[in-house]
C-alpha cells in the first residue's frame, strides 16, 4: 500500500484546490510545497508590519472559485472576506489627466461616451458580446478538460454556443477591440489587460478581450491579503484530511514503468503514492523531475517546444501616507499599438528604460489592515523579462527600484518618492530562485493560441499514467480563477479514470 | 468529360481557389494581424508534438 493515495507537488492555487477536492473524494492527500509559504504567486508576506502580495493582486471571474468551495461543502464568501473594488481602475495619462472607471458597466459606458460618443454607443454591444463569451467559457472551458479533440467535441456538445466564438479564437485581442472601438483614448482604457496574459495585444488570443468587460462583473480583494484564498483552500482541505508540508522540495517523480508512483524529496526521502498531481511548470516536471528517458521522444520534443511566459519584476513599497491615486489598480494609459511596440522594442531585447510601464496596485485602498494605522502599501507590477541586455537583475535591482519610483513620482504619483518608508523588489531571478519558476515565468508557459486547449500540456498526462497537471501550465491557463479551475478539472479526471 | 478527368480538375480548382482566397485574405491583413498569423504559423510544426504532451 502506498504512503498516500495522492501526492501533490506545489501548494499553489491549482495544487491546493485539486488536493482539497481529492481529499473530499475520500483520498489520502499530501501537498508538498518547497517554500515556507503556501500560495505560490498568490501569496502574501509581511515586513515591518506591512503586508505585501507576492504577485496576484485581485480576484475576478469568481465563479470557478465559488464552484470549488461549493463542492467542498462551503462557500467562497463564508471562507474568504472578499472586498469589492470600486472603482476598478484608474488610467493615468501622460498629460496628467486621469480617467477612473467605476464598477458599474453602465456608468463606465457614460465615461466612455464622454470621451467618444461613438464608442460610448458601441460599449453596450461590446458588453453583450463579452458577457456571452464569458458565460460560454465559464460553462465549458473553466469546467472541462480541453486536451483532446474528443474533449473539444464534448465541450461543444455541452454548449454549442462555443462554436459561435471559434472565429474569435483566430483573432487577436487587438482585433476584437478594434472591432468595437475607434477612439485612441478609449482604446487606451482597454489595452493594458492584455498583459494579464503575458503577451502584447496583437498576440493575445481574441477571447481574452472580454476582460475589459469582465472586470465590471466584479473585482475583489481578499481582506488580509491574497494569501487568504490559498489559506482557505488549505483549511477546508484539512477538514477532509489533506496534509500540507512546506519546506519540502520534490526533486524527482518516482516511476514504475510508465506510471508515476511517488516522489523523492531534496533530503533523499521518498513518498509513494498512487497518483501524482503536479502544480509546477510542466517543462520542469517532464524534463527534470520525470526525465526524458521516461518520455516518448515526440513528447519530450513537444515539451521542449513550449516558450516560457513573461516574467514580472515586482516592487513592494511601504508608504508613510496615502498616495495620490483613486483606485485599487492604476495604470499608465497606453494604446494597444504602443503596448505592442513596448513589447517588441523593450521587453524582447531586455532593455530597461527610464519609464517602466506597468500596473500600480494599491491594496490598502481596499484593505487598511495591511499596513500600520495611516500607512499604506503599494505594489508596482512593471512588465518584465528575464534576460537583460548587457546586465543582470541582481546588478540592476537597486537602480531599477530607484528609477521606477522616480519615474512614477514624476509622471503619475506626485510626491511618491518622499512617502516611501522602504522598498523591496522581487526580480524574475528572485522568482526563479524562491518560487522555482523557470526564468521567473509567472504564467509558466506562453499563452498564445499555439499553446492553448489541445496544444497546452494535458491535465491528464497523455504519456505518464497516474500523473495529472494543474496550475498555469495546463488548461485553462494562468490567473487566479483559471488555476483554481484546473484543480477542479483534474479532480474530476482523477475520479473518472482512477476510480 | 469522363469522371476520371473531372475529379482531378475539380480538386485543382478547389485548391487554387483556396490558395487564392488565403493569399487575398493575408494580403489584406494589417501588419499587426500579420504578426498574429505569423506567430501561429511559426509554431505549426510544433503543434502535433504539443498535442501529444
Amino acid at each position: 500500500m502506498a504512503d498516500y493515495d495522492v501526492v501533490v507537488i506545489g501548494a499553489g492555487l491549482g495544487g491546493l484546490s485539486a488536493g482539497a477536492l481529492l481529499a473530499k473524494q475520500g483520498r489520502r492527500v499530501l501537498v508538498l510545497e518547497q517554500s515556507k509559504a503556501i500560495g505560490g504567486c498568490c501569496s502574501t508576506f509581511e515586513r515591518k508590519g506591512y503586508r505585501f502580495d507576492v504577485g496576484a493582486s485581485i480576484v475576478e471571474i469568481i465563479e470557478p472559485i465559488e464552484r470549488v468551495f461549493e463542492v467542498l461543502g462551503t462557500s467562497l464568501q463564508k471562507e474568504v472576506d472578499l472586498i469589492p473594488c470600486d472603482p476598478i481602475m484608474s488610467f493615468l495619462f501622460p498629460d496628467g489627466g486621469r480617467v477612473t472607471l467605476p464598477l458599474s458597466a453602465e456608468a463606465t459606458g457614460e465615461v466612455i461616451a464622454s470621451i467618444s460618443p461613438e464608442d460610448g454607443a458601441r460599449w453596450p454591444a461590446f458588453c453583450a458580446f463579452a458577457d456571452d463569451l464569458m458565460r460560454t467559457t465559464l460553462d465549458t472551458f473553466f469546467q472541462m478538460p480541453a486536451s483532446t479533440l474528443s474533449d473539444m467535441g464534448a465541450l461543444i456538445k455541452k454548449n454549442p454556443r462555443f462554436l459561435k466564438f471559434l472565429p474569435v479564437f483566430l483573432s487577436s485581442y487587438q482585433d476584437i477591440l478594434n472591432r468595437f472601438f475607434k477612439d485612441e483614448k478609449v482604446l487606451q482604457l482597454m489595452a493594458y489587460q492584455a498583459l494579464y496574459f503575458g503577451l502584447p495585444p496583437n498576440l493575445v488570443p481574441g477571447p481574452y478581450a472580454m476582460v475589459p468587460y469582465t472586470e465590471h462583473v466584479g473585482i475583489y480583494y481578499p481582506r488580509g491579503g491574497m494569501i487568504r484564498i490559498p489559506e482557505a483552500l488549505q483549511r477546508v482541505g484539512g477538514l477532509f484530511g489533506m496534509g500540507v508540508r512546506t519546506g519540502a522540495r520534490v526533486t524527482k517523480v518516482l516511476m514504475d514503468g510508465n506510471r508515476a508512483c511517488g516522489v523523492r524529496l531534496a533530503d533523499g526521502s521518498e513518498i509513494s503514492a498512487d497518483i501524482v498531481v503536479s502544480d509546477i511548470n510542466a517543462k520542469t516536471l517532464y524534463l527534470d523531475l520525470i526525465g526524458e528517458e521516461h518520455l516518448p521522444r515526440a513528447v519530450a520534443r513537444g515539451v521542449q517546444s513550449y516558450k516560457l511566459s513573461l516574467s514580472v519584476p515586482m516592487i513592494y513599497l511601504a508608504l508613510d501616507s496615502s498616495p495620490e491615486l483613486e483606485a485599487h489598480h492604476s495604470v499608465m494609459a497606453i494604446s494597444p499599438e504602443e503596448l505592442n511596440r513596448y513589447y517588441y522594442d523593450q521587453l524582447i531585447p531586455g532593455r530597461l528604460n527610464d519609464d517602466p510601464f506597468g500596473l500600480i496596485c494599491w491594496p490598502t485602498h481596499s484593505d487598511k489592515s495591511l499596513a500600520p494605522r495611516g500607512k499604506h502599501v503599494l505594489n508596482l507590477i512593471p512588465q518584465g523579462f528575464y534576460r537583460l541586455d548587457g546586465t543582470d537583475w541582481d546588478t540592476e535591482k537597486p537602480r531599477y527600484i530607484e528609477r521606477t519610483i522616480e519615474s512614477l513620482s514624476r509622471a503619475a504619483i506626485p510626491g511618491l518618492k518622499e512617502r516611501v518608508v522602504f522598498a523591496e523588489c522581487a526580480t524574475p531571478l528572485d522568482f526563479e530562485r524562491d518560487l522555482l519558476l523557470p526564468e521567473g515565468a509567472i504564467y509558466c508557459l506562453q499563452q498564445d493560441l499555439a499553446a492553448q486547449a489541445v496544444f497546452r500540456p494535458a491535465c491528464k498526462s497523455k504519456s505518464i499514467a497516474g500523473l495529472y497537471l494543474v496550475g498555469s501550465s495546463t488548461h485553462p491557463g494562468g490567473g487566479v480563477p483559471s488555476t483554481i479551475a484546473s484543480g477542479y478539472i483534474a479532480s474530476n479526471l482523477v475520479q473518472e479514470f482512477e476510480g | 468529360m469522363s469522371s476520371s478527368i473531372r475529379r482531378p480538375l475539380l480538386t485543382f480548382f478547389i485548391v487554387a481557389l483556396l490558395v487564392f482566397g488565403i493569399t487575398w485574405w493575408y494580403r489584406n491583413l494589417s501588419p499587426r494581424q500579420k504578426q498574429f498569423v505569423q506567430n501561429l504559423l511559426k509554431q505549426v510544426p510544433d503543434l502535433p508534438l504539443r498535442y501529444m504532451v
